[in-house]
C-alpha cells in the first residue's frame, strides 16, 4: 500500500512542477506585463521598468520561477501584484462559492443521471431509452456559455424565479443563497448528466445481463429492488471515476459560469489573473488545482474498495 | 393427444403438468424451434431427471417453466403449476411464484452469485420478500440453510463475500438461495459442470437428499446420463426440443426402448471416467434447429431407421405401466428382467 502512493505522490509532484513551469512559460510569452496593468495605459516606460525591476520580472525567467518555487515550497503562494492580497488568502476566500457550485452539480448530476440511466437500461431500445438518449445528447453538446443564458432568459427574466446574478453568501441566509446557487448548479449539471448518464447506462447494460442479475431476479424480488441493489453498484466505477475526475475539474473553477452569473468564485479569480498577466495569482491557482486532483484521485481509488470487496482484498494482499 | 383431464385427476392432479409447451426462438438464421412440443408430469415429492445432448433443448424448456423466455421468442402450450397455468401470468403474478413455488439453480453461470453483495443478503432478501420474515428471523433461516447444505461454520460464511467462498462453497450456497423460500419445484440445471468431480457428486448426492428431505419435487437436468441415474425416480431424455423417452428412471435405464436412448446409455461412460467429458456420445451430430427433418428427429443418426421414419413424427406413446418412448421402430423389450440383477445405481455413481 504505501509504495504506490509515494509513488503516486512523486507522479502528481511532477505534475505541478511541470503545469506551473509551463504556466509560466506561457504568461511571458504573452505581450504586455503586470506591470502595465496595474500602472494602467498612462504609464511611462520608466515607471514600468521601475514596477517590473521591483517585481523581479527584469530577471530571467527561470530565476522567477525559482524564487516563486522556493516560496510556494514553503507555503508562501506570495502577493498579488495587481492587489497586494496574500494569493492564499484569495484562494481560501473564492473557495467556497467554488466548493458549493462544485458539490451541488455534482451531486445534482449523480442524481439525475442515475435515474435517467436506470431508466434507459430497463429497456435498451425502447421508447423512453431513445428519447432520454436524445436528452442527453442535447445536454451534452450543449456548452454552458449557451446553457446559461438561456437558463437566465426564462427562469431568472421570464419567472422571475431566481436572480439573474450575483452570490448571496451562505452566511446571509441560506435561502437566499440557495436561491442564487440554481442557475448555475443546473448549467453546470447539464453536460455532467448526459455524460454520466451514458456511461452508467453502458454499464449496467451490462450488468443487467450478468448471471448474479437473472438469479436474483428468479428469487421473485422486484425489478427495482434489483436493479438498485444488485445491478448498480458493480455498475458504477467508470461512473465513480468520471464524477471524481469532474469533481476535481469543478474545484478548479467552473469559469465560464462563474463569469456569466458573476459569482465570485476561483474560476473568476483564475480568469481575472490571467488577464492581468498577475503570474504569480495564477500560479497560486494552478498549484491549488494540481494538489486537489490528487486528492480527488486518492478519495476515487479508496472508493473501489468500497464498492467491490475484491478490490480491499486485493489492496490487503 | 387431447387434453381433456378425468374429473377425478383434479385432486390427485401432478404438481407440474406441461402440456404442448413449444418455445421458439427468433434468430437471424431462423426460427430456432428450441422446445417443440414437450408434455411431462411431476409428481409432488418427486425427482425427475431431463437428460439429452447439448443442444436438445432442456435449459430452454427449464427457463420456460419458470416464465424466463430468451428475448424474440414466443412460447405456446400449458404449464399447469398447482392447478394454474404458469404461461399465462402477469410478470406480478411470475413474480410471486418465482423462489416461493418454484426455484432454479441455473446452468453453470459464470458468476450466480453478486459479487459486491454479502452471502447474508442474497441468502436473505428472498425470503424477507416472498415469505415476509423480519431481518433476524431471516438470518436464523439462512444460518439453518447454509448447515442443511453442508456449510460449515454458517454464521461467519453469512459474511462473507462469494469470492471468499470455494467453488463447491459457492454452490452449496446458491443452493440454500433456491431452498429459501420453502419452493415445491426446484429446479437445477447442470447443477455441476464447474465443479470437479468429487465436488460433482457431493452436490448431485446434496440435491437428492434436500429433495426427500423436504419432500419437494426436483427436476435435475443434465446431458450426462450418470448424474441422473441413481437420483431421480423418473426421467425424460430430451432430443431436439422433444422427449423421445420418459418413464421411471429404474425402467429407462434398464430397458430402454428408444433408439436414442440406447445409443445414448451405450455411450455413457461407465463409472469414475476420470475427467468429466461431455462426449461426443453417438456419431453425427443434432439436426439444425431452424431446419428440423419431417419424421423423426434422430432418423439421420439412427442405425435403425426405417422407411415409416422418415415420414410418420413418432409421438410418446405407452410401452409399459409408466413408460412412454417416441419411436418408430423401437427396440424390443428385454425377455429376462435385467432389473434385478442391476443393484440400486445402473450407472454405479
Ligand atoms: N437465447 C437464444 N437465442 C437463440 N437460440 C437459442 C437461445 N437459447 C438457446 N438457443 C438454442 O436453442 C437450442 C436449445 O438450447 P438449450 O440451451 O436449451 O440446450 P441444452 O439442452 O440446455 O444444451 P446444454 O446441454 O448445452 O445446456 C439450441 O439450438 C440453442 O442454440
Ligand atoms: S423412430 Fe425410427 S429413426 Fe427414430 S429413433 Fe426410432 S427407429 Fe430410429
Ligand atoms: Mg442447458
Amino acid at each position: 500500500m504505501v509504495l504506490p502512493v509515494v509513488r503516486r505522490v512523486g507522479r502528481s509532484l511532477l505534475v505541478v512542477l511541470l503545469v506551473t513551469m509551463g504556466v509560466t512559460l506561457l504568461l511571458s510569452l504573452a505581450p504586455g506585463s503586470v506591470a502595465e496593468v496595474v500602472l494602467g495605459p498612462d504609464a511611462t516606460p520608466e515607471t514600468v521598468g521601475a514596477m517590473e525591476t521591483q517585481l523581479g520580472l527584469d530577471q530571467p525567467l527561470w530565476g522567477q520561477y525559482w524564487d516563486w518555487l522556493t516560496a510556494a515550497a514553503q507555503g508562501d503562494l506570495g502577493n498579488s501584484p495587481v492587489t497586494g492580497q496574500s494569493v492564499s488568502t484569495a484562494i481560501v476566500e473564492r473557495l467556497p462559492v467554488t466548493l458549493q457550485l462544485a458539490a451541488m452539480a455534482l451531486v445534482l448530476a449523480l442524481a439525475v443521471a442515475v435515474l435517467l440511466a436506470v431508466a434507459s437500461a430497463v429497456r435498451p431500445g425502447s421508447p423512453v431509452d431513445r428519447l432520454i438518449n436524445a436528452v442527453s445528447s442535447v445536454f451534452l453538446s450543449v456548452p454552458a456559455f449557451i446553457a446559461g443564458p438561456v437558463l437566465i432568459y426564462f427562469f431568472a427574466l421570464q419567472l422571475g424565479w431566481f436572480p439573474v446574478t450575483g452570490w448571496s453568501p451562505a452566511s446571509e441566509g441560506i435561502g437566499a443563497n440557495l436561491r442564487g446557487a440554481v442557475l448555475p448548479t443546473v448549467a453546470i449539471a447539464l453536460t455532467e448528466i448526459a455524460a454520466f448518464h451514458r456511461l452508467l447506462r453502458t454499464d449496467l447494460i451490462g450488468t443487467l445481463g450478468e448471471d448474479f442479475v437473472g438469479a436474483a431476479r428468479a428469487k421473485g424480488v422486484s425489478g427495482t429492488y434489483v436493479m438498485f441493489r444488485h445491478a448498480l453498484r458493480p455498475s458504477s466505477f467508470s461512473l465513480i471515476t468520471l464524477a471524481g475526475i469532474n469533481l476535481g475539474r469543478l474545484i478548479g473553477g467552473t469559469v465560464i459560469v462563474e463569469t456569466l452569473f458573476t459569482l465570485p468564485g476561483l474560476g473568476q479569480l483564475l480568469a481575472s489573473a490571467i488577464t492581468s498577466r498577475d503570474v504569480v495569482t495564477v500560479q497560486g491557482i494552478v498549484v491549488f488545482i494540481a494538489v486537489v486532483y490528487v486528492m480527488v484521485n486518492m478519495l476515487v481509488d479508496l472508493s473501489y474498495g468500497l464498492i467491490d470487496p475484491r478490490v480491499r482484498k486485493a489492496a490487503k494482499a | 393427444m387431447s387434453d381433456e383431464r378425468p374429473p377425478e385427476a383434479v385432486s390427485t392432479q401432478p404438481l407440474l403438468r406441461v402440456r404442448h409447451l413449444r418455445t421458439h426462438i427468433g434468430t437471424p438464421r431462423g426460427t430456432v424451434r428450441a422446445v417443440d412440443g414437450v408434455s411431462l408430469e411431476v409428481e409432488r415429492d418427486q425427482a425427475l431427471g431431463v437428460v439429452g445432448e447439448s443442444g436438445s433443448g432442456k435449459s430452454v424448456m427449464a427457463r420456460a417453466l419458470m416464465g424466463l423466455l430468451p428475448p424474440r421468442s414466443a412460447s405456446s402450450g400449458e404449464v399447469f403449476f398447482q392447478g394454474r397455468d404458469l404461461l399465462s401470468l402477469s410478470r406480478k403474478e411470475q413474480s410471486e411464484v418465482w423462489g416461493k413455488q418454484i426455484a432454479m439453480v441455473f446452468q453453470d453461470p459464470g458468476r450466480p452469485l453478486n459479487p459486491v453483495v454479502r452471502v447474508e443478503r442474497q441468502l436473505t432478501e428472498g425470503m424477507r420478500r416472498q415469505l415476509g420474515v423480519g431481518r433476524s428471523e431471516a438470518r436464523g433461516r439462512a444460518v439453518g440453510l447454509l448447515r442443511e447444505v453442508g456449510v460449515p461454520d454458517p454464521e461467519r460464511r453469512l459474511r462473507n463475500y462469494p469470492h471468499e467462498l470455494s467453488g463447491g462453497m459457492r454452490q452449496r450456497v446458491v443452493i440454500a438461495i433456491a431452498l429459501a423460500c420453502e419452493p415445491d419445484l426446484l429446479i437445477a440445471d447442470e447443477p455441476t459442470t464447474a465443479l470437479d468431480v468429487t465436488v460433482q457428486r457431493q452436490i448431485l448426492d446434496l440435491l437428492r437428499r434436500v429433495q426427500r428431505e423436504r419432500s419437494m419435487s426436483l427436476i435435475l437436468i443434465s446431458h450426462d446420463l450418470a448424474v441422473v441415474a441413481g437420483r431421480t425416480d423418473r426421467v425424460a431424455v430430451m432430443y431436439a426440443g422433444r422427449l423421445a423417452e420418459t418413464g421411471s428412471t429404474r425402467e429407462v435405464f434398464d430397458a430402454p426402448r428408444h433408439r436414442y436412448t440406447r445409443a445414448l446409455l451405450a455411450a455413457t461412460p461407465a463409472l469414475d471416467h476420470k475427467r468429466h467429458t461431455p462426449l461426443r456420445l453417438i456419431p453425427g451430430s443434432l439436426p439444425d434447429p431452424t431446419e428440423l427433418p419431417e419424421g423423426c428427429r434422430f432418423a439421420a443418426r439412427c442405425a435403425h431407421a426405417a422407411e415409416e421414419c422418415l415420414d410418420l413424427d413418432p409421438y410418446l406413446a405407452p410401452v409399459g405401466a409408466d413408460h412412454h418412448v417416441a419411436c418408430a421402430n423401437p427396440a424390443a423389450a428385454p425377455t429376462a428382467p435385467t432389473t434385478l440383477a442391476s443393484g440400486g445405481d445402473p450407472l454405479g455413481r
